[in-house]
């Protein structure tokens, strides 16, 4: 059974080919699951990851999917800096530093798709403050965003993010990580709430903000 | 996998309640031909459906609760709008348009209507502390985070029982603390207690919830009411007395939100909620007018 319902087939299928401008890239890493074990890793969604991107792959020709094997010591994988698995790096006309770690499933396929359309036009709908502020940015910010599936609060978060990165690809990196599926992390930044966001390990907060407010919640974390 | 393939489109108006100004300013914005959703946690018009008898609502001189809110919703259905039977949970404006986030989906709004009726809400002491470090209010959002930890849920409200049966599939242990009489959907497997909350227990975590007879340990509390208080609901919108503050348009401080009926203060009669959502949704109409005004 496809991933992607027919029903949103069609309506991607017609976006992509309206919105799109460049060609997109996503590097799917995954790892197959007879390697998972001797390599001491669980990626219990990496068949499905793999299967939502190969079918957006399908919808239009502006999107190429990469799959990769994940393997630590690669060059790829140090210089794209992923360390989870599954993870997803949406790569637009510039370097890539949009990701997602887990499956981009139920409300998440939403970001996933749009951010695959801003990717592509390298610009996004921030509001010009916002914009200014980010791209003032001139020191390395990584900002995690923990979400789950079910989160309809999760994908403006993620959202907002990324879009953040796609505006300054040199100095910002955005993850969204679908939560239960790293276990390690919920107990690492004892999160009880999602959406929750981590910048550049020092500054921490959950919920709902506006992309004003998020903002200035990285730019304290870069003065912190 | 449920997949929402994008975001469903902006609607002009965002109607939070489904009681007579809620309905009312339904039926207004569609005379105003703009789209609209309505969202409530209950049917449409459940409060008033209760009313033994209502005697001042004109036209009307002697009318069964259950008669004029049948009227209602028939009236609301002719509207064709969508009606969302959710809670609404968090309101976020961006630029010109509004977020609305319910226990389940996000409406966009070019403005929302607020008719929450009266809600005398407060928040138990410690629980905005704690918010982000074991307060939560979203099972199916952060449930997954509490895999093999003790939870308690405080159910207001009976939807709370089907929000504990949920945490029972990821949690090692559910308390149920019902303030309410009859629970009648609680798995076997929750314990349950009648009590009133008193505290959120824990500053920099949660480590428990303080009753009326006595304290329960906990990683985590979800808090399960009828309605959020408005402040927390949406940061900054002009409160007094527990009653939104509105001008004679009906709007709030906020732009692009506006309220009507029993939220914005006595008397809580369904003429004046009639009346109020019929204002605001006038209003409202104006706003999207301007902002299309603006885009084009």
């Amino acid at each position: 059974m496809a991933m992607i319902p027919d029903q949103d087939m069609e309506f991607l299928r017609e976006r992509f080919s309206e919105e799109m401008r460049d060609p997109v890239t996503i590097i799917a890493f995954t790892k197959k699951a007879q390697d998972q074990e001797g390599a001491g890793l669980v990626c219990e969604f990496c068949t499905e990851t793999q299967r939502i991107v190969d079918e957006l792959a399908d919808l239009s020709d502006k999107i190429n999917v990469e799959c990769r094997e994940f393997s630590p010591d690669s060059q790829i994988v140090k210089d794209l800096g992923v360390d989870k698995l599954p993870a997803l790096v949406v790569q637009g006309p510039k370097e890539g530093s949009v990701k997602y770690y887990g499956i981009p499933g139920g409300f998440e396929f939403s970001s996933l798709v749009e951010d695959i359309v801003d990717a592509s036009r390298g610009s996004t709908d921030l509001s010009e403050d916002v914009k200014e502020k980010v791209r003032g940015i001139q020191r390395d910010t990584h900002i995690q965003v923990f979400m789950t599936p079910t989160c309809p609060y999760c994908p403006s978060a993620v959202r907002i993010a990324h879009q953040m990165a796609i505006e300054n690809p040199d100095f910002i990196k955005a993850d969204a990580i679908e939560a239960s599926e790293f276990p390690h992390l919920v107990s690492k930044y004892e999160l009880s709430a999602v959406p929750t966001i981590v910048i550049n390990e020092k500054v921490q907060f959950e919920g709902a903000l506006t992309d004003d407010e998020f903002a200035d919640q990285v730019v304290l974390a870069l003065a912190a | 996998m449920s997949s929402t393939a994008s975001r469903s489109e902006t609607n002009d108006v965002v109607i939070i309640g489904a009681g007579p100004a809620g309905l009312s300013a339904a039926v207004n914005a569609k005379a105003r031909n703009l789209s609209a959703v309505v969202i409530d946690a209950r049917e449409p018009v459940a409060k008033v459906r209760n009313y033994p008898e209502v005697t001042n609502y004109l036209g009307y001189p002697k009318a069964a609760g259950i008669e004029l809110a049948n009227h209602f919703a028939q009236h609301f259905a002719k509207t064709g709008f969508p009606f969302k039977k959710e809670r609404a949970q968090k309101i976020v404006p961006q630029g010109d348009v509004v977020m609305v986030g319910t226990d389940k989906e996000v409406y966009d709004g070019k403005t929302v209507i607020l008719t929450f009726g009266v809600a005398h809400t407060k928040l138990l002491p410690g629980e905005e502390q704690c918010l982000g470090k074991g307060v939560s209010y979203c099972v199916t959002c952060d449930g997954a985070l509490y895999s093999g930890k003790d939870v308690v849920v405080v159910g207001y409200v009976p939807e709370g029982e089907e929000e504990a049966n949920a945490l029972a599939g990821f949690a090692r242990s559910v308390t149920y603390v019902a303030t309410y009489e009859n629970v009648e959907t609680l798995d076997k497997t929750i314990k349950l207690i009648h009590a009133e909350p008193t505290a959120i227990l824990g500053c920099t975590k949660v480590t428990g919830l303080s009753t009326d007879t006595g304290e329960l340990s906990a990683d985590g509390v979800f808090v399960i009411r009828e309605a959020m208080p408005f402040s927390s609901m949406l940061e900054g919108l002009a409160v007094e007395d527990s009653f939104i503050q509105v001008d004679r348009s009906m709007a709030t401080n906020i732009p692009g939100v506006f309220a009507a009926g029993d939220c914005t203060g006595a008397p809580f009669q369904i003429a004046k909620a009639v009346g109020e959502g019929q204002v605001a949704a006038l209003s409202a109409a104006r706003y999207v007018y301007k902002l299309r005004k603006k885009e084009s």
